[in-house]
């Protein structure tokens, strides 16, 4: 539907349920799906994750849902549903059945409500809460998962009551008491099942027939957005989440073609039909505000775009919000690959978004990798349209992601310079680049685990950790983690690099080493080994070994180790594993001071 | 030409259990996807199409498809 795929008898089970999305129709095609397998719809690996289902109810139904959602945009979950009502003692039996199947997600549906219904005290948060952690724990032991509670409905059934209602009152207190409980640990999340049904409607997301006959706890309708909510932390998880919208303009950002009907006619403000733009202009900035970039395609002549972007008191998003931007008549597929290069990003992190279906059309056929909506023709539905996309969703927000747009705009200032500068070593000088390479910090484990999961360029390995792996690097005697920080005099880039040693007697093996692709180019990675080859001689190695394993989108690193002066020792398959002698001097890195120490970081 | 009652019907089967043609005396456990489960997603889809919703009861005596014939021509559908 979403991703321009020729049609085959899998994908043509997807078109008949998106056209026709009912219960029996989801749990027909689920079915027709699994016996397929993930291969008929040619879904990599890479997006292939495994969900267990446990709570209270009969999850099946919910569990098809969940693979016809996930199958609709590209992604297949092998899903394990647990026995009736056994949550609690399949998250405490370290030899059942859940941790035989090594879930990497685990969904708690609807099992607070469970565990309150069973409390012998109705009334006692005390009691469910330490219940709750008690489980929370088992899980932290026996799994490097994510545990992922469903919260509670507050009650919304006495809707003329004056006074507080006790169960309301009781509800919002444990739903508060779960959230600082599963904030405090990184393999813990909470599913907010109240706002999801808030926006659904409370009155409607149980069908009490079902309820009663088969013990379902949601109404068909309600468990198609329930999946979506749930295959936002599978993408989360997975990092597979999207960086940047791309945005046309006419119709688009604001109502009217400024080209034909000028400034003056356009349709954007706030009252009339002109604040659906408004409120979709704002809701984008919601999403920069979260670390999204934003960007412009659009066919149109660039002044009259500008002067809009700069000048009408009807918009709310500014040229200055905008990072990377193709205003030309050129055809937006082309536009689109350039606004990629152009911020260093792939196609799979963009989506775009264009009111004509035939630009829509265009680029799911030409770039298959963008994510391209379908778009409502109505204006004022467009800030939900973008809402319900679950692209976008982070399990930690790390502050390099809120300060993203920030360092966009450093990296704007730094071209600019480039432009103006002849060669690259003057370039750099004027740079001014100062790096800092250190042991890991426990508060940077967070980052270091995302920027394993989402750096695809210049990652010589591409192993992806979760943090709970990170976090058992801090503490090992045989491995370690440096981060690399890099400033420059247009800004502080924060933490951009990671390099992790395993150390067998003297040899020092990268098993991972990787930078973001902000600060690609630069002669930073040749200043980054040199500091680890620095830091191994310090603590007694005499060999630093690294791989190379080509993937689809590492290749500008392949010569990275040559370039280094490593001497090639061996290939296994398509890796290709280099080493260099310590005893020989590092050259210097004359553009880039290196500002950490030796004995701080060995 | 218009669609008889039975020709969806059976159209809903075919969607819902992957059959060619139910006989009347067909019935849950007859037929290899007609389960609890099934059972359940055809009755949604019969409500679906034809514009009804039955009551927990009426799920429970619609153990053949002669009785969902009956039941549907009961709320006026035949």
């Amino acid at each position: 539907m979403m991703m321009g795929r020729p049609e085959s008898p899998a994908t043509a089970l997807l078109t008949r349920v998106a056209e026709e999305p009912t219960y029996l129709m989801y749990q027909t095609v689920a079915r027709e799906l699994r016996a397929l397998g993930p291969q008929a719809l040619e879904i990599p690996s890479t997006r292939h994750a495994r969900v267990a289902l446990i709570g209270t109810g009969t999850l099946e139904p919910l569990a098809s849902y969940l693979l016809v959602e996930a199958a609709q945009e590209q992604i297949w979950l092998d899903i394990w549903c647990g026995g009736y009502n056994q949550f609690q003692s399949e998250l405490l039996d370290a030899n059942g059945r859940l941790y035989a199947f090594a879930p990497e997600l685990v969904v708690v549906a609807a099992a607070a409500a469970g565990i309150v219904a069973g409390a012998s005290d109705g009334s006692a948060s005390e009691p469910l809460i330490t219940r709750i952690n008690e489980l929370s724990d088992a899980f932290t032991r026996h799994s490097k998962g994510l545990l992922i509670w469903h919260n509670l409905v507050v009650p919304s059934d006495e809707p003329y009551r004056l006074d507080p209602s006790p169960a309301a009152t009781l509800t919002t207190q444990l739903n508060a008491m779960l959230a600082t409980r599963c904030a405090q640990h990184p393999q813990l999340r909470v599913l907010d099942l109240d706002r999801l049904a808030a926006f659904f409607g409370k009155q409607r997301m149980c069908d009490e027939r079902l309820k009663s006959v088969a013990q379902i706890p949601w109404a068909p309708e309600f468990m198609r957005h329930l999946a979506r909510a749930m295959l936002a932390f599978v993408k989360a998880y997975k990092g597979l989440t999207r960086k940047c919208v791309v945005v046309d303009l006419d119709n688009t950002l604001w109502g009217g073609v400024v080209g034909e009907d000028g400034p003056d006619a356009l349709v954007l403000g706030d009252d009339g039909p002109g604040t659906g733009y408004v409120a979709f202009q704002r809701a984008l900035l919601d999403l920069r505000a979260r670390g999204i970039l934003l960007a412009i395609n659009s066919k149109n002549n660039p002044a009259d775009a500008l002067a809009v972007l700069r000048s009408h008191p009807g918009m709310v998003l500014r040229e200055h919000h905008v990072a990377a931007m193709r205003i030309n008549w050129q055809d937006k597929a082309t536009n689109m690959q350039a606004l990629a290069a152009e911020l260093n990003l792939g196609l799979d992190s963009l989506v775009f978004i264009d009111d004509q279906p035939f630009e829509r059309e265009l680029m799911r056929h030409l770039l298959p990798q963008v994510l391209t909506p379908d778009w409502p023709t109505d204006p004022l539905e467009y800030a939900s349209a973008l809402s319900s996309l679950t692209d976008f969703e982070r399990l930690q927000t790390t502050e390099e992601d809120q300060r993203r747009a920030e360092l966009y705009a450093a990296e704007q200032a730094r071209q600019q310079t480039q432009a103006q500068t002849c060669t690259l070593e003057d370039y750099l000088k004027s740079l001014e680049i100062v790096i800092s390479v250190q042991r890991m910090q426990p508060a940077e484990v967070a980052r270091v685990a995302q920027l394993t999961q989402k750096t695809n360029q210049f990652n010589l390995t591409t192993r992806r950790y979760q943090q709970r792996d990170i976090q058992d690097l801090l503490e090992s005697s045989t491995a370690r983690v440096y981060t690399l920080r890099v400033q420059d005099r247009f800004g502080d880039a924060g933490l951009v690099g990671v390099a992790i040693v395993r150390m067998m007697a003297d040899v020092w093996e990268l098993d991972t080493l990787l930078m973001s692709c902000r600060v690609m180019g630069r002669r930073i990675e040749f200043a980054f080994l040199g500091a680890l080859c620095q830091a191994a001689q310090a603590a007694g190695g005499s060999v630093l070994v690294g791989r190379y394993a080509p993937t689809a989108k590492n290749h500008v690193v392949k010569g990275l180790f040559a370039q280094a002066g490593f001497e090639p020792a061996g290939q296994k398959g398509e890796t290709i594993r280099w080493q260099r002698d310590l005893a020989r001097p590092w050259p210097e890195e004359p553009l880039i001071r290196v500002d950490a120490a030796v004995e701080a970081i060995a | 030409m218009a669609v008889t009652t039975d020709e969806r019907l059976q159209a809903i089967f075919c969607k819902a259990f992957n059959v060619e043609q139910l006989p009347d005396e067909a019935a849950p456990g007859t037929v290899a996807l007609w389960d609890s489960l099934g059972h359940l997603a055809l009755i949604t889809e019969l409500e679906l199409q034809f514009g009804v919703k039955f009551t927990v009861e009426e799920w429970s005596q619609m153990v053949s498809v002669r009785a969902i014939k009956e039941i549907l021509a009961d709320r006026g559908i035949h």
